[in-house]
């Protein structure tokens, strides 16, 4: 059911998401980047940091690739254009798809920052996680 | 290439001139040269080796700290001393070559002292025996290049280090194994070509910036550590064989305490591996676990609001609508409302039709809102994912420790034998903690050069963005331009083809052992799959049995036959036309299996020359006529006590 969107990336930060990917100290190693995306997405919604793509654009991935294993994913970008424009942002994907790619487009930029600064990346994220769990009262 | 004859001349137990034809018959194409532990059997490799090398690729206890002139012809040689010489006479489509390596020994007060030995190739021509200019280059190009040597110097009572060392430099030498030196050659032309083009582009860059950053010399850093690297590798598996090589002795030792030792340290090393990879394991599991939960922990909020959106507008009654969308669309185009009233332009009625339209909910968005519930709600049940990490890290946590106090049991181990009373034991020991402590050190520089590479390539992508924003002021760059980029595409596409044969080397390697070890192992379909697993910086085996991981659990003759298929695949595979020895090639295989092993190797290398050198033991008259077919020479080798020499006689 879900409309075909296409996944924007600034074409100058290719580069940190190959480094995420390629790198095998980083916790994204070997991974797809379309997850490392999703990933930079919901962290630019729950920092509240949005940039929208200057310069050159590069397609990242669209929304049908998705294997059925993974088409789960999508309803964390969708429910970021729901938080924001409400139930009509499921109406118009492209809006929904832009929102995300300035999220996303924010949230690279730290998660290179946390590849780049962090000495051990897999207890940062725990501790990050954790944090926000408590925040939202699911644990103490 | 083969060898017609061996002339070894005072080399270690071998006294005097040593003349070994061997058989160069396509149809037999096997030579036997039988000997007892100890009578020689290496050592006639290692002279092979040292003449064509320079060194000797088997140590043994007794070689150690000895030099390879026989004493015997260095004492009767007084002060004159003696020659020892390896003469190699081979032939090569046709052609005759003969290599021979000297060295001059003799016996000063001090001990035996040598000269530098001379290594000479001469090759025959119309004019005679003609000096080949460059001999070192011959053995590399025509021969075996040293790298490799390994794989076509076989020694089946070394298999313990075999898959340790010997096939984790299958892959930093798979280039060579698939000769493909000239694709490599070029990819490295066409990258200075685009360094050279990119500083002729920078001349018309308007800019006025300076480059930050020298191409040339990150392509430096990339082959230079690269070279490095392969050198570290080389020093390491030399120190493992070395500290093999000292285990064995202990283990041999008679000292009972020291035996015990030397086995618990054994045990504690198996469960060091084991526990290391378990740790690495878990790791793994404890990063996918937060790639999984991370997005929806940080979408959260969004997540759980979508919910009650939809929660709401259904309540609403709003999804799914009361009224479908294409309905209201019908009526629009037909201009007939369902009451009969036309619905013409500007009237009331098509006006709320179409305002209907505009707010009801699509069939899609209603449908796409009642799986994006289903969906969200399945997330957020494994939004807590404590428990399982908790379970995950206390795991890591536990098997750390229990790695961290196995290190100290080792040290622990290690300070009992370095206390021992026999000096032998205790200079063995110590020997052993250096080359340990040689290996950590060369890891750890490895380590650093692997870090600078990265640094260098990252360096590079960032050159290319450079290039990308420089500023044009003449036509004349876009013509470089053009250039440059024809150059990056093309050095693209040799890096494919490069990856592509390097994998089907791979490949092809896998499949050939997999075939050859079903053939020759006796426990038919005991073993699910044979594997040459890419582990990136280098190949691994994989033997399964129940889907389980069972290479660590072969028997020594279980592992001795995959070394054995291997070796034959990895000939078949190089397309090296150059010979093959095998020393004790059944000494570790049980009996039911050996006649079977003895019949198929020659098989699988039908087109090599083959030179094996099994004890007395392994030729038994059933393995002999096994293999009679395939042989086309016999040797026996004999230890003469008294004299301390040995000579090697035809077989009958």
């Amino acid at each position: 059911m879900t409309d075909r969107f296409d996944c924007f990336i600034s074409a100058e930060k290719s580069k940190k998401y190959d480094a995420l990917v390629d790198d095998p100290h980083s916790i994204f190693y070997k991974h797809n980047k379309s997850q490392v995306y999703i990933i930079a997405a919901a962290y630019g919604f729950h920092y509240n940091l949005r940039a929208p793509i200057e310069g050159k654009k590069q397609q990242l991935f669209v929304s049908t690739t998705f294997s059925s294993d993974n088409s789960h994913l999508i309803w964390i970008l969708k429910s970021l254009g729901v938080f924001v424009d409400g139930i009509e942002s499921l109406r118009n994907s492209n809006t929904m798809a832009s929102l995300c790619d300035e999220y996303a487009n924010a949230g690279i930029d730290e998660l290179y920052r946390i590849h780049k600064d962090s000495d051990d990346e897999q207890r940062d994220y725990a501790m990050m996680m954790i944090g926000i769990l408590q925040d939202n009262l699911i644990i103490e | 290439m083969k060898i017609k004859r061996l002339e070894i001349n005072n080399f270690r137990q071998y006294y005097g001139k040593i003349v070994i034809d061997f058989s160069t018959d396509n149809g037999r194409n096997t030579t036997i040269i039988q000997g007892k532990n100890g009578e020689g059997k290496s050592n006639l490799m290692n002279s092979i080796t040292w003449c064509l090398y320079g060194d000797e690729l088997f140590k043994s206890e007794t070689n150690i700290g000895r030099s390879i002139a026989n004493t015997t012809a260095v004492i009767k040689g007084n002060y004159q001393g003696a020659d020892v010489s390896v003469k190699m006479y081979l032939e090569d489509g046709g052609k005759e070559y003969i290599a021979e390596r000297k060295q001059h020994f003799e016996q000063k007060s001090g001990g035996i002292v040598s000269r530098t030995p001379t290594f000479t190739v001469h090759e025959k021509d119309v004019r005679g025996m003609v000096l080949v200019n460059q001999p070192d280059w011959f053995v590399e190009k025509r021969f075996i290049p040293k790298d490799l040597r390994g794989f076509f110097f076989f020694d089946g009572e070394r298999i313990s280090s075999y898959f340790v060392e010997t096939t984790a430099n299958i892959k930093p030498n798979v280039e060579k194994i698939a000769q493909i030196d000239t694709i490599k050659g070029a990819i490295n032309t066409l990258g200075k070509i685009k360094s050279s083009l990119w500083k002729d582009m920078k001349k018309y860059d308007t800019s006025g910036d300076e480059l930050p950053i020298d191409p040339d010399e990150q392509n430096e850093i990339i082959y230079t550590n690269g070279e490095e690297i392969k050198r570290i590798d080389s020093k390491i598996a030399d120190f493992n064989s070395k500290i093999e090589e000292i285990d064995r002795y202990q283990s041999k030792n008679s000292n009972e305490t020291l035996k015990a030792l030397t086995n618990e340290r054994e045990k504690l090393e198996k469960r060091k591996t084991q526990l290391k990879k378990e740790i690495e394991q878990t790791n793994k599991s404890l990063s996918e676990l937060i790639i999984d939960r991370l997005p929806i922990i940080l979408a959260y909020a969004a997540l759980t609001k979508t919910v009650d959106i939809i929660d709401e507008n259904t309540a609403k009654g709003l999804l799914p609508p009361k009224i479908q969308d294409t309905f209201v669309r019908d009526l629009l185009e037909e201009g007939v409302c369902i009451c009969g009233r036309p619905l013409d332009e500007n009237s009331e009625c098509r006006a709320k039709l179409m305002k209907l339209v505009e707010n009801v909910f699509s069939k899609n968005t209603a449908e796409d809102s009642r799986e994006g519930r289903y969906t969200i709600k399945t997330l957020l049940k494994k939004v807590n994912f404590v428990p399982e990490y908790t379970e995950l890290f206390n795991s890591v946590t536990e098997k750390q420790s229990e790695f961290d106090q196995i290190v100290d049991e080792l040290n622990g181990i290690s300070s009992q034998i370095s206390a021992f009373d026999e000096t032998e034991i205790r200079n063995k020991e110590a020997e052993r903690k250096a080359h340990i402590e040689s290996v950590n050190q060369l890891n750890r520089r490895k380590g650093g050069l692997e870090a600078e590479i990265e640094g260098a390539r990252e360096i590079l992508a960032m050159c290319e963005d450079e290039i990308s924003k420089l500023r044009v002021s003449e036509g004349k760059y876009s013509k470089l331009k053009a250039q440059r980029d024809y150059v990056c595409q093309l050095e693209t596409v040799l890096t494919k083809i490069r990856d592509s044969i390097v994998e089907d080397v791979r490949l092809q390697l896998e499949t050939k052992t997999r075939s050859y070890f079903y053939d020759m192992i006796w426990k038919t379909g005991t073993f699910e799959n044979v594997r040459l697993i890419d582990e990136g910086a280098r190949y691994r085996f994989s033997v399964t049995q129940d889907g389980q991981e069972c290479l660590g659990d072969l028997s020594s003759g279980e592992k001795q036959i995959l070394a054995l298929a291997f070796s034959a695949a990895l000939h078949s595979v190089s397309g090296y036309s150059v010979p093959v020895f095998i020393d004790t090639p059944l000494g570790r295989i049980s009996e039911d299996a050996r006649e079977n092993v003895a019949a198929s190797l020659p098989k699988y290398l039908s087109e090599t020359q083959l030179i094996i050198l099994p004890t007395d033991t392994e030729y038994t008259p059933e393995i002999r006529s096994k293999m009679s077919q395939f042989v086309g020479a016999e040797y026996k080798i004999r230890y003469d006590e008294s004299k301390k020499m040995s000579e090697v006689n035809n077989y009958d």
